[in-house]
């Protein structure tokens, strides 16, 4: 376990929240912190008023904001009312308190968003972050043991599942540092889902940044990669025409068809992980997904019909072997040029 | 989320853990579900971030329902089956033989297991025989005497030819004289084809053997057969042994010679068709009646009077004698005289037959209480026993006087009332 940070000076208090939004060196959401300082201060009522008169610009109440300080349970977590309506604050404005972007939140649709906010857990989040001994300690209570099995499961082996969990704790502690300050995923906590989730979601991103790490590190040796295909000729025409409509009506899917055929046949996620990740029933994920085959059946012999074969020909065509055709459905499927997990700087 | 993801940007942890969690508003939601559907990465760390899969709840293990013996082990053992279902079913066949037979042994198919000995008789002790023509003989078969026609008498006549009107007794196919020596009276067995006279044997001197003896060929049997008789009455206190009665008798002398030149009431004068309920019979005393319940045999003292004695085997006497009522139950008691023949089940039911015990139709009760029994009223030159399943038979009235056979029947309840009737049919009390 890293040595806890001592509680940051009460002169950073003022960067707060309004620090955050406008540093566009750190990622969205993260909170920047000051090293720790041999000489910790103490909050004063002086220091606070900034961030009480920031949330009372952006509508919440001082009553509100006591309210929800009180609910949360922060006072037990050292996390002040102005510390905790900073985070409030931040939250609601990152994400214009759940409305769409055009649309200003009334003074009730905020208190909406933040009533609808896991307050607990928000409050033990921008504790930990801000390097609150016992935030840390509830933390480590509530969190160590799940996070762990977590940290395995995701891992699929004890050692790596310990090791991940080890390296998220220091990264959660705050032990990189970002232009002189420490920074913490937590502070990104927005609330809006359980910490657990978070803490698991986090994990996960850190295991396939791992994964990615590790493989481009596989020796050449074992690297079998297959000889280029020799050459062929010119593809026939049905070929042509039936990657043309494959590419049409793969384009003209939903979002929702399209993620359930990429989970469903180039992730191979079965039936139970889709519909728990869809707060469905794994019978009407079934459903879906053979309405779906079917009706994407239809389509492209639609399309292919439409490319001037006949119903005939266009049946034909649809029974050619797949390996015939130059077509990266995954490509297809996923239009999005996604950079690497490792060149992604968006998470966190 | 207030803008849409930009194609190369991907959504934080806390965005995919709201995803996952159906935390995020509607648009944002489906914002973030089209770029999962595009990005192969951001659907790995949602996937791999889902919790694992709940274990399915252990469910309580249902209440054991009480299932029978046999369908478990029939379920183990289904092979044993069969073998086991036919093993039951023999048992249960064996123990109802064994039920039917120990209820009623009077069911016991008879046989033609009858024999007489051939071993000719010992000089009998009494003189010599005053008419030899009543000494029947195997080899002289004359014509049946005139008190036999007609009747029912066991002459060798009726022997032979029987009218199937008997009473059960027949004849041996090989008929003979029995001799004092000859195998005690559980050995003696009658023929079951039974000639239509007296069907009867006595023992001790049914243990002596009867043989069909013609009156006009066997002109030494009534002497013989005065003489057993007396030795029969003398001795009847004695008599508790039928064996030993049988090996006193000297000779058994049909029925179909009365003594003394009289028809005897076995046939002298036709019509002493006795049932042959009344064979094997043994004097145990002068009473007239005696109830034996477990008796397994008839006892028949002849005095003064000419009998044709026969022996029988106890199962055939059962098997033979007792008749086959319309309630289906045995006969507790069987008494009949020359014509008429009455039978008492063990429910109390009395059923007459006046054809030898074909046919057979109930008496309206016209006593108090239970009948226990049924005799013919006590002759008193002739004793009459019969023991037959506690069964009282007493011997006809008139048998002594063989004019008149006898017709007085009487009942005894549980009471001890005692109840005639001159035809079985109306009952008064005595």
């Amino acid at each position: 376990m890293a040595p806890r940070p001592n509680p940051p000076p009460a002169s950073s208090k003022t960067v707060g929240v309004s620090s955050k939004v406008v540093d566009t060196a750190s990622q969205p959401g993260e909170l920047t912190l000051p090293l720790p300082s041999a000489e910790p201060t103490l909050t004063t009522p002086s220091d606070v008023q900034p961030d009480l008169a920031h949330a009372s610009v952006i509508g919440l109440s001082p009553a509100l904001i006591h309210e929800l300080w009180l609910a949360a349970g922060a006072e037990s977590l050292t996390l002040t009312r102005e510390e905790f309506a900073s985070a409030l604050a931040a939250i609601g404005a990152k994400h214009n308190f759940a409305l769409p972007s055009d649309t200003h939140a009334t003074p009730v649709q905020q208190a909406a968003f933040c009533r609808s906010l896991r307050l607990a857990e928000l409050a033990l989040a921008q504790a930990c972050a801000l390097g609150r001994d016992p935030a840390w300690q509830r933390f480590l209570d509530q969190y160590r043991a799940p996070l762990t099995q977590a940290a395995i499961a995701i891992a699929g082996s004890a050692t790596l599942g310990h090791d991940l969990a080890d390296s998220l704790y220091a990264e959660l502690f705050g032990l990189s540092e970002r232009a002189g300050r420490r920074t913490s995923p937590l502070a990104s906590y927005s609330g809006r889902g359980s910490l657990l989730g978070w803490l698991r979601t986090t994990l996960a991103q850190r295991h396939i940044d791992h994964h990615r790490r590790t493989r481009r590190e596989t020796p050449l040796d074992d690297l079998d990669a297959p000889a280029p295909a020799p050459s062929t000729g010119p593809q026939p025409a049905e070929l042509a025409h039936l990657a043309h409509a494959v590419s049409r009506a793969l384009a003209s899917l939903a979002p929702g068809d399209r993620f359930l055929l990429a989970s469903y046949f180039l992730d191979r996620q079965t039936l139970l992980q889709i519909s728990r990740l869809l707060h469905v029933h794994e019978a009407t994920v079934s459903r879906k997904l053979k309405r779906l085959t079917s009706s994407l059946r239809k389509q492209l012999l639609r399309n292919l019909q439409s490319g001037g074969l006949s119903k005939r020909a266009a049946e034909e065509a649809l029974g050619a072997d797949p390996r015939d055709l130059e077509l990266n459905l995954r490509t297809l499927l996923q239009t999005s040029q996604t950079p690497a997990f490792s060149d992604k700087r968006c998470h966190m | 989320m207030t803008t849409p993801i930009q194609p190369g940007q991907h959504p934080d942890a806390d965005q995919l853990n709201a995803f996952a969690e159906h935390a995020l508003p509607l648009d944002e939601q489906q914002a973030t579900l089209a770029h999962l559907a595009t990005c192969a990465g951001c659907r790995a760390i949602v996937y791999l971030a889902q919790p694992p899969a709940p274990e399915p709840t252990a469910h309580p293990q249902p209440a054991r329902t009480r299932t029978p013996l046999f369908a478990r082990r029939k379920l183990s053992f289904p092979m044993l089956a069969f073998p086991a279902a036919a093993a039951a079913l023999a048992c249960l066949i064996l123990l109802t033989i064994h039920f039917r037979n120990a209820a009623a042994p009077n069911q016991i198919p008879a046989t033609n297991t009858a024999h007489i000995d051939q071993t000719p008789p010992p000089p009998p002790p009494a003189p010599p025989t005053s008419n030899p023509a009543q000494i029947a003989t195997p080899q002289a078969r004359p014509a049946p005497s005139p008190h036999a026609s007609g009747s029912s008498l066991p002459s060798a006549s009726t022997r032979e030819a029987p009218p199937r009107a008997g009473l059960g007794l027949a004849p041996s196919p090989a008929p003979a004289i029995a001799t004092p020596a000859n195998p005690p009276l559980e050995d003696k067995k009658v023929a079951p084809d039974a000639v239509a006279g007296i069907g009867y044997s006595a023992a001790p001197a049914a243990a002596a053997p009867a043989s069909p003896l013609i009156p006009s060929a066997a002109p030494q049997l009534p002497a013989v057969a005065r003489a057993a008789a007396r030795e029969l009455r003398s001795s009847a206190s004695q008599y508790d042994a039928p064996h030993a009665q049988a090996q006193q008798a000297p000779s058994v002398a049909t029925g179909s010679v009365a003594s003394n030149g009289k028809p005897g009431i076995y046939g002298g004068t036709g019509q002493t068709n006795l049932n042959e309920n009344y064979i094997a019979a043994v004097p145990l005393s002068n009473a007239a009646v005696q109830t034996a319940s477990a008796a397994t045999s008839q006892t028949v003292t002849v005095a003064n009077a000419p009998s044709t004695v026969d022996t029988l085997d106890a199962a055939t006497l059962h098997a033979k004698v007792l008749p086959q009522l319309p309630s289906k139950l045995p006969a507790l008691s069987v008494v009949s005289n020359a014509r008429r023949q009455l039978a008492l089940d063990t429910a109390g039911a009395l059923f007459r037959s006046d054809d030898a015990g074909v046919t057979w139709q109930p008496v309206p009760i016209q006593w108090t209480g239970r009948a226990v029994s049924v005799a013919l009223l006590p002759s008193p030159s002739l004793h009459f026993y019969a023991k037959s399943l506690g069964g009282l038979t007493a011997p006809p009235a008139a048998a002594k006087s063989s004019a008149a056979p006898p017709t007085t029947f009487q009942l005894t309840t549980d009471a001890g009332d005692l109840w005639i009737s001159p035809d079985g049919q109306t009952w008064k009390r005595k």
